[in-house]
């Protein structure tokens, strides 16, 4: 059987039966998400199994066309669809599993009494519409579906409800909104009256002044999606969303989109325009200045985390700009580097989780000695800190030396600018990184008033052990299917 | 009780084993000339890394041995980070560096060094100070090892394709720049230097022995390493600037030698002496004058293993007296005689005096400089003199003064045996290197 019915049904069935999730609630909406969660993995990942059996490089297959918008809907499936899909995936499950215990009576900053299932159904919604993104083969089909994931955001932002909440929420949907109003509506647009077809195939055939302007406008809704300069505000504010969410949106979903959608821009058009290479290069200057002058300032573990995020895109990106700029290796680097910031972000948020759990406080002056309270908290805060700057043997330190490795075809010193900027700013980041856990796993603190020995719920630990796990060897398991992708321009289906 | 006591063997004895085995793992790579291939990762012994592989190995067993008892110290506090393991991991991925032939894998193995040392440096994390003093220096090797180094490197992979050893021809000058800030601080080169008398005395004293016996060196070797790769024709203030910051290393160390009262921070600071020294060797390859690398290794080789001896020799003052405050054992030899002899004898194989092998390593490292610049020979020779005058005068004020400080601990044997089998090899490590190395065509 083809294997794209798989990756259809893989997406089709949480976005359909992902509903129902929210009528039920309690105990009945936890089964409901289990039973959800593994007929996701198991359709995926058959789907996967017989993609790799197939041994063709990459399936193309188009379900809708017409005369007026050329290829309407279609399906992609290669290697840089199927890694991203399975970080999702992994993520998705982990953090959802975790949210079980999460949201409970027990959380002492958020407790959670009911509607439940209401954060299941957007966050399969979310999921759901992630992985149909990710397999998109037209720019339509990636607006539908980039629309969708940017309803689900607002969805779990404004979960909690207050009017802090929903202002946060109908921010973020503001942003990436006009995102998209700029850059894919336009381009989409742009494509349709050049060639009269959105198809991602059809990309390399558009004139070159035109590869530039679909080039500008696909950046701003990346841009606006990954939350980079000048859109990042909205990420700030997103962090009312429940943990586990956030987790989801920093690490695997919402801001590596964004990237995601660039890059797969860039692995069709078949072009090379410096002056998107120089505004881009000109936001992610700009961008990593505005991280490395906040983070010291930052005491909400959340907050300095999205701040962290924010740069981390940006460092995601210098992978595109020299894909764009002819590197062969700058995508297999971008796709590396999210890969495996996905499961050491998630496993930070996960751990600030715990500390709004437990000790009811996401402030990060309020939690000291954390090694005596728990070591499985302090190893996590430490590998997610520590990981995140990008030192070994956690596995970020692999992207970033893909990212290094992927200044190939330099020619003027311009493109050199982003590799200087990682650098100094994953220096700023260890430093402040270092001194946070030097002070909340080590140091004693004088006014202490938290619990001596930190019980931590069953599913949330175990999902905690798996992401520390993951931190370590993501980049081996993942290694094989980042080795083959490619850069397809010019290709005809 | 008896069960942790047991538990604690187990660990030394695992921990020591495996260090055993990859030292005659590599000892036998060596001999036989085998090459491992392991995924791609390949590891080479040459006659270039064996003598840091045998002295990362030799003081790596020391240290793990002497931790048994020392410790012991630390019982009461309630520290929950598994040393051994640290203490394993880091020795292990010290042994792995020299071994590597691509820099990628490299600088993973060089970072969990750094990062294990770090986490052994602030073991004792209950005091606010050492917790300070070691992100200190975790963010120092970060911000200017790490990033230097991932620069290098990534120049490298620029020039040539990829981060396997080859021969480079272009841009020697920024590779130099970079490989000069990254593995000099490393190696505790001017102005570079200033962690090393802070970071050594906080470290528990076995860590000390490793940090300073073989995790300085390591910086040496990268440098050393970087330089026979350079095949393009070194620029000649390279050679100025290396030989001019291993004499201000030397001269400083002279000036700071009788101010030092802490037993640990003199030792630091005869570190950042004989890291002026081979620096000075360093400079000498440069000129590409043959037998510099060999002289390098027997150096590294001796003065690694007199370096460890002496700050597990301090572990045990710190054991006995429970002070690092040399003026609080004045006449230790009339309390502790065995420790104050060892003492003696430790400090007389740093100092390069006969029979101790590191007296043919100055002395080999004087005359290659009477071919380069006789008055540098001369002001070598004055100064290897004058500090161990220097040296003589802190034995005579401090272990053979009058007084008898009290005892609070007798000293445990697993120290002084340990301090001994150290002084005898670093007895005849020049010879049984000289052999071994001599024995390969």
């Amino acid at each position: 059987m083809d294997c794209t019915v798989f990756f259809m049904a893989s997406f089709l069935a949480p976005i359909t039966l992902g509903l129902p999730a929210f009528i039920v609630d309690g105990r009945k909406a936890d089964i409901y998400l289990v039973f959800n969660l593994s007929l996701i993995t198991i359709i995926y990942l058959l789907g996967t199994i017989l993609y790799f059996e197939s041994k063709e490089k990459i399936v193309h297959v188009i379900l809708v066309k017409n005369s007026i918008l050329g290829e309407f809907y279609g399906l992609i499936v290669d290697p840089y669809s199927i890694t991203v899909g399975l970080v999702v995936l992994s993520c998705g499950i982990l953090f959802l599993v975790y949210s079980i215990d999460y949201l409970s009576k027990d959380n002492r900053l958020h407790p959670v009494r009911r509607g439940k299932g209401r954060f299941y159904g957007w966050m399969l919604l979310f999921m759901g519409s992630t992985l149909a993104f990710l397999h998109a083969s037209t720019l339509i089909e990636a607006l539908i579906f980039f629309e969708l994931m940017s309803l689900s955001c607002w969805g779990v932002i404004s979960y909690y409800g207050s009017a802090r909440d929903i202002i946060s929420a109908n921010k973020a949907l503001l942003y990436t909104h006009v995102g998209a109003v700029l850059g894919l509506y336009l381009a989409s647009f742009l494509s349709l009256y050049y060639i009269g077809d959105t198809s991602l195939f059809s990309l390399s055939n558009l004139p070159a002044y035109a590869k530039t302007e679909l080039l500008l406008l696909v950046m701003v809704a990346s841009l606006a999606k990954s939350a980079q300069f000048p859109f990042y505000s909205w990420l700030l504010d997103a962090m009312v969303a429940p943990t586990p969410a956030s987790a989801f949106l920093h690490g695997a979903a919402m801001i590596e989109m964004g990237v995601y959608l660039l890059g797969r821009i860039a692995q069709f058009i078949n072009a090379t325009s410096p002056i998107v290479l120089y505004v881009l290069v000109l936001l992610m200057v700009i961008t990593c200045i505005i991280c490395m002058l906040m983070y010291p300032l930052q005491v909400n573990a959340k907050r300095f985390l999205a701040y962290s995020t924010i740069g981390e895109a940006m460092i995601m990106y210098i992978g595109v700009v020299y894909a764009l700029a002819g590197s062969s290796i700058g995508l297999k680097a971008t796709i590396a580097y999210l890969v495996n910031h996905a499961f050491i972000k998630g496993l930070g948020f996960l751990i600030v989780g715990v500390f709004e759990y437990t000790y009811g406080t996401h402030n990060m002056r309020h939690i000291s000695n954390l090694i005596l309270k728990s070591k499985l908290l302090s190893m996590g805060w430490f590998t997610s800190i520590i990981g995140l700057s990008g030192a070994p043997p956690f596995s970020l330190f692999f992207g970033k030396m893909l990212i290094l490795a992927s200044v190939t075809s330099v020619e003027t010193l311009l493109y050199l600018i982003p590799v200087f900027a990682m650098i100094v700013y994953s220096c700023v980041f260890f430093i402040v990184g270092i001194s946070w856990v030097n002070r909340m796993i080590f140091s004693e603190c004088e006014e202490e008033n938290l619990a001596v020995v930190t019980k931590i719920p069953t599913l949330m630990k175990y999902s905690i052990i798996s992401l520390i796990v993951f931190s370590l060897t993501s980049h081996f398991l993942f290694y094989n299917m980042i080795s083959q992708i490619t850069i397809y321009g010019g290709l005809t289906s | 009780m008896s069960g942790a006591v047991n538990s604690r063997i187990l660990k030394v004895a695992f921990s020591s084993l495996t260090v055993v085995v990859l030292t005659l793992v590599s000892l036998i790579m060596y001999v036989n000339n085998i090459e491992l291939d392991i995924h791609g990762i390949v590891l080479r012994v040459d006659s270039m890394s064996l003598p840091f592989i045998l002295n990362i190995g030799i003081v790596g067993i020391a240290a793990i041995i002497s931790s048994y008892e020392y410790l012991r110290l630390y019982d009461g506090k309630n520290i929950k980070l598994p040393y051994y393991f640290f203490l394993l991991l880091f020795v292990t991925s010290m042994m792995m560096i020299p071994m590597l032939r691509n820099w990628l894998v490299f600088i993973f193995f060089w970072e969990v060094m750094t990062l294990m040392s770090y986490l052994l440096v602030i073991y004792d994390y209950k005091d606010a100070k050492i917790l300070s003093i070691g992100r200190n220096y975790f963010i120092l090797m970060h911000v200017f090892s790490t990033s230097c180094l991932l620069l290098l490197f990534m120049m490298v992979n620029y020039f040539s394709g990829t981060y396997d050893f080859t021969y480079y021809n272009e841009f020697s000058t920024v590779l130099l720049c970079l490989g000069l800030i990254g593995f000099g601080i490393k190696a505790g080169l001017f102005p570079l230097h200033f962690w090393l008398p802070q970071v050594h005395p906080v470290a528990p004293s076995p860590i000390s022995a490793l940090l300073s016996g073989s995790m300085v060196k390591l910086g040496i070797y990268g440098l050393a390493r970087l330089l026979v790769l350079l095949k393009a024709e070194i620029p000649s203030w390279f050679f100025y600037a290396l030989t001019l910051t291993a004499l201000i290393n030397v001269i400083m160390a002279f000036i700071m030698y009788p101010l030092q009262k802490d037993i640990k921070r003199l030792f630091a600071w005869s570190t950042i002496d004989n890291i002026g020294w081979i620096m000075l060797l360093v400079a000498i390859l440069t000129l590409r004058i043959e037998h510099a690398e060999t002289i390098i290794g027997l150096y590294v080789l001796s003065h690694g293993l007199a370096k460890a001896s002496v700050f597990i020799l301090s572990g045990g003052m710190i054991y006995v007296y429970g002070t690092r405050n040399l003026n609080k054992v004045k006449g230790m030899v009339h309390s502790c005689k065995s420790l104050a002899l060892l003492l003696v004898a430790a400090i007389l194989a740093l100092e390069g005096v006969p029979p101790f092998s590191l007296f043919l390593c100055k002395h080999d490292v004087v005359l290659n400089l009477l071919h380069v610049n006789m008055l540098l020979a001369v002001f070598m020779l004055v100064n290897w003199v004058l500090v161990f005058i220097i040296f003589l005068a802190i034995i005579h004020e401090y272990l053979f003064a009058e007084g008898k400080p009290e005892i609070l601990r007798p000293l445990p044997r697993t120290i002084s045996y340990t301090a001994l089998a150290l002084i005898i090899a670093s007895t005849l490590a020049y010879p049984l290197l000289l052999m071994l190395i001599g024995a390969k065509p």
